[in-house]
């Protein structure tokens, strides 16, 4: 098969305009898990476990169990890869796991850098500032993140994807809206 | 400070077989030209492509990631990395591209 027959795979890198890289992140994390094909549903059922709550559902039961070894950032920035098929509840997944004060922002930044996942995390910073302006590791990242534009980003979450909302109160009061923190 | 001979050297260093990168970017430039501007020896990372053929042959190519994950972990405090691999198919190159490439 040449080069142009190549397939385009629908890749969140894809919906981006951007360009994917293998990461080796994923190859470890692939390996390392057990989960082998199966890692973004592992990445996945392992933040909801972690306190991505809201996206909880029912997982294969033959994906392996946790493994402590893998921090947190690394679980959130593997959501976020470009070379994943497109789906937006990885990066939701990713934004709630990832807001938290126990994550080690400047390592975080690190990784963003070293898996391309900038455009991603910045998009999510940005719109955490909107509804909790001090919330970390999300303003640390908007004052040390270098931004790298990509051509599109009607591929990353709305902000309404990302908040709970609750329109009516038991008294009548105001709608409120909430950034979705991680379950801790 | 040339940072991307001291990525390939700390990589050479955790490789147990030999093995053939394909550089590109100022890595490339900084390692490939020498008159290139010193400015491209100062990058942090090395940017390099993965042949389709070699990707294919995963099993074949563990050391390679190992050793990529222990320069990685090595190089972490000076804030160099080697992480943007690329597939050929994601960079702009000629047909024949394995055939012209600069030793």
């Amino acid at each position: 098969m040449e080069l142009k027959d190549q397939p385009a795979e629908a890749t969140l890198a894809r919906r981006l305009g951007d360009a994917p890289h293998v990461s080796g992140l994923a190859f470890r994390l692939a390996r390392l898990s057990g989960a082998g094909d199966q890692l973004v549903e592992w990445l996945f059922k392992v933040a909801v476990e972690r306190g991505a709550s809201h996206y909880r559902r029912e997982f294969d039961p033959a994906l392996p169990p946790d493994n402590p070894s893998v921090s947190d950032e690394e679980i959130g920035i593997a959501l976020c890869l470009g070379q994943h098929a497109y789906n937006l509840d990885n990066l939701r997944a990713a934004a709630q796991l990832l807001s938290s004060p126990r994550i080690d922002a400047e390592r975080l930044c690190r990784f963003a850098v070293q898996e391309r996942c900038e455009p991603v995390i910045l998009h999510l910073a940005d719109l955490a500032r909107r509804f909790a302006l001090e919330l970390q590791p999300w303003a640390y990242v908007r004052e040390h993140l270098d931004r790298r534009p990509v051509p599109r980003t009607e591929a990353l979450p709305h902000w309404t994807r990302l908040v709970s909302h609750t329109g009516v109160t038991a008294s009548n009061g105001p709608a409120h809206t909430d950034w979705l923190c991680r379950n801790e | 400070m040339n940072n991307p001979l001291r990525i390939l050297q700390t990589l050479d260093r955790h490789l147990t077989a030999p093995a053939e990168m394909t550089l590109f970017g100022r890595a490339a430039l900084a390692l490939g030209y020498p008159n290139s501007p010193a400015a491209f020896a100062a990058t942090h990372d090395v940017d390099a492509i993965l042949p389709l053929t070699w990707l294919a042959a995963e099993d074949q190519n563990l050391d390679f990631w190992q050793a990529q994950q222990r320069t990685n972990a090595e190089l972490e405090p000076d804030g160099l990395y080697l992480t943007h691999l690329f597939r050929e198919l994601e960079v702009i190159l000629t047909p024949d591209w394995l055939n012209r490439r600069v030793r």
